[in-house]
């Protein structure tokens, strides 16, 4: 072996302690690099494989091909992927020729279409012979009496053609066309499946599937085609070549495949990876950087005496770089497995909510690929090499009687002269040389520090990053007290009455509750306001730059609740049914205003947590919009006109951009009393609950459920509906627990995350404090043996080194603390905008890292010490000397 | 009267075919105020003896009397403390705490044994070591003879009753040489400190009451020279 090479290895033999721990180092980065890496490419392969799910996995698609272009690309070497279905024809399924036709449009798949493209079954199988169909779900949803499987259907099938005698074809809308029925043909449905993606949503026939049987059909095709490439240009010289009807590229695969539209398309997900890994490699490279620093400074006086016999700097710098190899070279594989491991684990413990997350019928499948592997693995090598490079140039700086002297190393400066008084008085003997070692060999200190307050600031603002987001999604998801809503639109009372009746008899139902509600205005004068939302309204508005007097006017919303749910109200306000049916009004519920605003400088920033209305408010006057067709109210207020001031009401056209200004017509409502209960959810800054006979005919009236299964629930209410001859409609339906739920799961999977990297960070950080600490003491054997052999008892040993862990840990706070408060400050103001939360950092976080930094000191320092203290004086003397 | 006294002391290092046997039965004893030089070859066991008698090296069997009481029987505190108190001992490769000053190494131990200084001493070790105005200089600023006399310095500051100097002018010409020689025999007579000095300068041995000369561990002569 190289001499060279033997002097970084016995180097690394000796420093046992600092080697692993350096090793260990590069294991943790490695294997956070490797968990961002794989969890990106088990994400993009999960993006693919849903992209290929949903959109099928072909790059263009041509519509109304010619037989003899589909074998023309049947032989093009561009093409990696072709399947193709016949057209047999568009058939009318209308029975009356005076109505629109309803067509169904007919495709004789080739063997490959059902893995290539999104043909999902929701009911029975795929179609096997010529003789069988499956028709796809909104085909169904649009017939009066829907196809079932097993059904047989007989098809005049035809081409739809002009006048003129042009065939139109899946890209021509529905014109004047007649239909030119080819061939009868009787197919039996063997199942159902999901509109498919590859039908246009305005295409005008829906897309039966058959297979193909040989006999001769239109000799047109739509066919499908995957090139070798993904590049758009190419993509377009390639469908270019042929001649079809239409031509489409399947975009949201291509996506997946790293190829977009548009070239400056911003990947999140890479550039979060991307802060991610800068984070981590700056954790791992002080580390590693710190640990190559302290083996080098500590050979400076190796390197300055090979440099004196005639070691030249390339040789020197040969010999860090070899050592910087073996470290990767050991700790690089150990990571990658540790990362693939590591992701693998999480990714079995979270199914659960990841299911949830992406909730396709696909699920999240662990995948490693090799370049997710190799781009961990170069990160890794990157890292350790700037670790390794940097002090070993730094050590080549130095001349060679320099080095021997390590007059670098130890330096006294100005401030020294005085310093150590107050030490000395405090801690006596040991506290001031504890000081003086403190002060007079500072570099060796830094990254022991630089470090530790890393540490504090990483983990102290993830922490703080954590709670704010477990706290919005909190904030967000406690505000409804039902587990399902549906919207009915326009229904009787009586019909209103059987369903109610039917549901509340339901055993997956709990409770049923129902209201309608109408946005309505409140005209405000003075004494109404709180003197809270005064003092918000004079800043806030002043600041946000809007005519005051719309604070002349607030909307609110008036519940009209169903009579039981009424009656709970009325018992809360301590009310009978005869003394509220005496002065009528309303039961308030004035909603708490949670509003973070500052004053007109920007520099105080204040939080109104509380109501609009003064609490002696006992008569509200409430404006009722008149809202004209086509139009939404939107708020009222007072305006100035030739006149005077009017009362006006302002609406927006449902279309978008006209607004249209009434006068507005109020009238008084008293406030009969007052409830904190919410059983409707609604949050409106003044909810006035009514009884529901009040409502407007006609009104949409909300259904309210609690329920323990909501889709049992939603199964019930979609069977309540239907029978009473009403259209079911799923998008109706609001289900706040599943929404929750999938919050909540998110929110699991990011704080497993964050944490996760919170505790490998940290841990990098105490390995990094561990290894310089106990460098440090290592270099220092001798003087400990000196200071022994000189009278220091064993005690004074102690008191010195844990005055030293005090000032590290002081000085680690001193930097770390205003650096997590600043991080801090950023945070809150960037989340104040859409939360306010009071709490500025996670105090729990801030103690625990407090204590966690004395913690790893003093244990860093305790081992360190261990064998030391045993050291017989002379044996540590002389062990430098040779 | 007796000061110093050791009973088959051995000093043995690695075992079997490997062992080497620094100290090999050194039975001697010294009085107080006594100046006895230790000569012998290079490899020949004096700086382990040395250590041996300043406290700081545990001899594998055999023991060492200060005042008639064993010193390594003591507790591991007051064996510091005795170092600190009683001994003074120069290294052969000097040793100071490269963070601490030169006044700072000089004064370590009687700041450490929570004494004042003795301004009027320090400056006089300082003149006559001349160190002076190199008072606030780190050990790696100084040549290797300003190095040694710091530890001259340092092992006089505290007036112990042992001098225990290893070679202390091996890196001196020889007009500093006889200056430090001076200084140590002058302290010797002024405090009446008992003074063991290993050198290999043969004029610097004649000077003293007693010679010892060490080989192979073991002791060949033992001759007094003057009383
Ligand atoms: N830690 C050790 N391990 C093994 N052998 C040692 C150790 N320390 C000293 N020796 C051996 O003990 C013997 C005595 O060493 P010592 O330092 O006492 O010699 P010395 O007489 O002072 O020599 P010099 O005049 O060269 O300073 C030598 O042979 C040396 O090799
Ligand atoms: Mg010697």
């Amino acid at each position: 072996m190289n001499i060279f090479r033997s002097i970084a290895v016995s180097s690394m033999r000796r420093n046992r302690t600092r080697s692993i721990v350096t090793i260990i180092g590069v294991i943790l980065s490695v294997a956070m690099f490797t968990a961002i890496t794989t969890m990106g490419a088990t994400l993009l392969n999960h993006l693919q494989r849903v992209a290929a799910y949903d959109h099928g996995t072909y790059y263009v698609a041509f519509n109304a091909l010619p037989a003899q272009e589909l074998d023309r690309m049947r032989k093009d070497t561009d093409v990696e992927m072709l399947t193709a279905g016949e057209i047999l024809g568009y058939a009318d399924l209308r029975a009356d020729a005076a109505l629109s036709p309803l067509y169904t449009y007919v495709l004789a798949m080739d063997e490959t279409f059902p893995q290539e493209m999104p043909v999902h079954l929701t009911y029975g199988r795929l179609p096997q012979n010529a003789g069988e169909i499956i028709l796809p779900e909104h085909l169904n949803a649009h017939l009066d009496t829907a196809y079932k499987v097993g059904d047989s259907l007989t098809l005049a099938l035809g081409d739809r053609v002009m006048k003129d005698g042009a065939v139109l074809t899946q890209s021509d809308a529905i014109y004047e066309e007649t239909l030119r029925v080819r061939e009868m043909r009787t197919y039996s449905v063997v199942g159902i499946y999901e509109r498919p993606d590859f039908e246009g949503y305005d295409d005008p026939g829906y897309t039966a599937l058959t297979v193909a049987d040989g006999s001769a059909g239109s000799g047109v095709y739509d066919a499908y085609a995957r090139t070798s490439y993904s590049d758009y240009d190419r993509i377009q010289e390639f469908y270019e070549r042929y001649h079809a009807a239409s031509t489409t590229v399947n975009g949201n695969y291509l996506m997946t495949q790293g190829s977009f539209r548009y070239e400056n398309y911003d990947s999140f997900v890479g550039m979060f990876a991307g802060i991610l890994i800068f984070l981590i490699m700056l954790g791992a490279v002080s580390l590693i950087y710190s640990a190559f620093s302290i083996s080098v400074s500590e050979r400076t006086r190796q390197f300055g005496l090979l440099a004196s016999v005639g070691a030249t700097r390339k040789q020197l710098h040969r010999t860090v770089l070899y050592e910087a190899g073996v470290v990767f070279l050991i700790g690089a594989p150990l990571g990658l497995l540790a990362g693939v491991g590591g992701i693998y684990l999480t990714l079995q413990l979270l199914r659960e909510q990841f299911l949830s997350m992406f909730g396709y019928g696909i699920t999240l499948q662990f995948h490693v690929s090799a370049a997710s592997l190799l781009i961990a693995a170069a990160v890794g090598l990157l890292t350790v090499l700037i670790s390794a490079v940097i002090p070993a140039r730094r050590a080549m700086r130095v001349t060679a009687i320099e080095a021997i002297r390590q007059s670098r190393d130890v330096k006294v400066s100005k401030r020294d002269i005085a310093d150590g008084k107050l030490a000395y008085r405090l801690f006596g003997l040991p506290g001031m040389l504890s000081k003086k070692y403190f002060r007079r060999s500072r570099k060796k200190y830094r990254a022991t520090i630089v470090s530790l307050a890393m540490s504090v600031v990483l983990f102290v603002s993830a922490s703080t990053y954590a709670m704010y987001l477990t706290e919005t999604v909190e904030v967000s998801t406690e505000r409804y007290p039902f587990d399902l809503a549906y919207a009915l639109d326009e229904i009787t009372p009586e019909k209103l009455d059987e369903l109610t009746r039917e549901l509340q008899a339901d055993a997956n139902i709990d409770t049923l509750r129902y209201a309608s509600f109408a946005s309505i205005g409140v005209d405000m004068h003075d004494e109404d306001y709180s003197a809270g939302f005064k003092q918000y309204a004079k800043h806030a508005l002043e600041v946000a730059d809007y005519d005051p007097r719309q604070v002349a006017s607030q909307n609110a919303t008036i519940v009209y609740a169903d009579a039981q749910t009424f009656a709970e109200l009325l018992k809360d306000a301590g009310l009978t049914r005869e003394e509220y049916d005496k002065v009528g009004g309303g039961i308030l519920k004035a909603g708490n205003i949670n509003e973070v605003y500052y004053n007109r400088d920007g520099d105080r920033r204040y939080v109104y947590n509380g109501s609009v209305l003064d609490s002696a408010v006992r008569e509200l006057t409430i404006i009722i919009p008149e809202t004209p067709d086509g139009y939404q109210y939107t708020h009222s207020a007072r305006r100035m006109e030739a006149d005077g001031e009017v009362l006006v009401s302002y609406y927006w056209s449902n279309d978008g951009g006209e607004e249209l200004v009434l006068p507005a017509v109020t009238q008084q409502s008293s406030i009969a009393g007052k409830t904190d209960l919410n059983p409707i959810g609604a949050n409106d800054r003044i909810v006035l609950f009514m009884p529901f006979r009040d409502a407007q005919a006609g009104s949409m009236v909300q259904l309210l459920l609690n329920c323990k299964d909501a889709d049992a629930a939603a199964k019930s209410l979609e069977t309540g509906i239907r029978k009473l001859g009403l259209e079911y409609d799923s998008s109706a339906v609001h289900n706040p627990a599943s929404q929750k739920r999938d919050e909540m799961n998110a929110l699991t999977i990011v704080q497993v995350f964050s944490y996760g990297f919170i505790i490998l960070i940290s841990l990098i950080c105490v390995a990094n404090v561990f290894n310089t600490v106990s460098t440090n003491v290592a270099t220092r054997r001798r003087d400990f043996a000196m200071l022994r052999s000189v009278g220091m008892t064993r005690g004074g040993l102690n008191r010195m080194m844990n005055y030293e862990c005090i000032l590290y840990g002081l000085r680690a706070l001193l930097l770390g603390l205003p650096l997590t408060a600043l991080l801090a400050w950023l945070m809150h103001n960037a989340s104040g905008e859409i939360y306010s939360s009071e709490k500025f950092v996670s105090i729990p976080a801030l103690l625990i890292a407090v204590c966690s930094v004395f913690a790893v000191v003093f244990a860093s320092m305790m081992y360190a010490m261990r064998k030391i203290k045993k050291d017989n004086p002379v044996d540590a003397l002389k062990a430098e000397n040779t | 009267m007796e000061l110093l006294r050791t009973e088959h002391l051995t000093k043995t290092y690695g075992s079997g075919e490997n062992a080497v046997h620094a100290l090999n039965d050194v039975s001697f004893s010294i009085e107080k105020g006594e100046f006895v030089a230790i000569i012998g070859p290079s490899g020949s066991g004096k700086s382990t003896l040395l250590h041996v008698l300043g406290g700081v090296d545990k001899p594998t069997s055999g023991h060492v009397y200060m005042n008639g009481e064993d010193v390594y029987s003591r507790s591991d505190n007051a064996l510091a403390i005795f170092r600190r108190r009683e001994v003074g001992l120069i290294y052969q490769f000097y040793n100071l705490i490269p963070v601490l000053s030169v006044v700072e190494n000089i004064t370590l131990p009687v700041l450490m044994d929570g004494r004042k200084v003795n301004d009027e001493r320090l400056h006089e070790l300082l003149r006559t070591l001349q160190l002076e105005g190199r008072e606030k200089h780190l050990p790696n600023q100084l040549s290797g003879g300003q190095q040694q006399r710091v530890s001259i310095a340092r092992a006089l500051m505290n007036a112990p009753s042992v001098v225990l100097a290893d070679e202390p002018t091996g890196n001196l010409d020889s007009k500093n040489s006889q200056e430090i020689v001076e200084l140590l025999k002058y302290s010797n007579k002024q405090y009446g400190q008992t003074l063991i000095v290993i050198t290999h300068d043969e004029s610097i041995a004649l000077q003293a009451q007693r010679v010892i000369a060490i080989e192979d561990g073991r002791i060949t002569r033992d001759e007094v020279l003057r009383k």
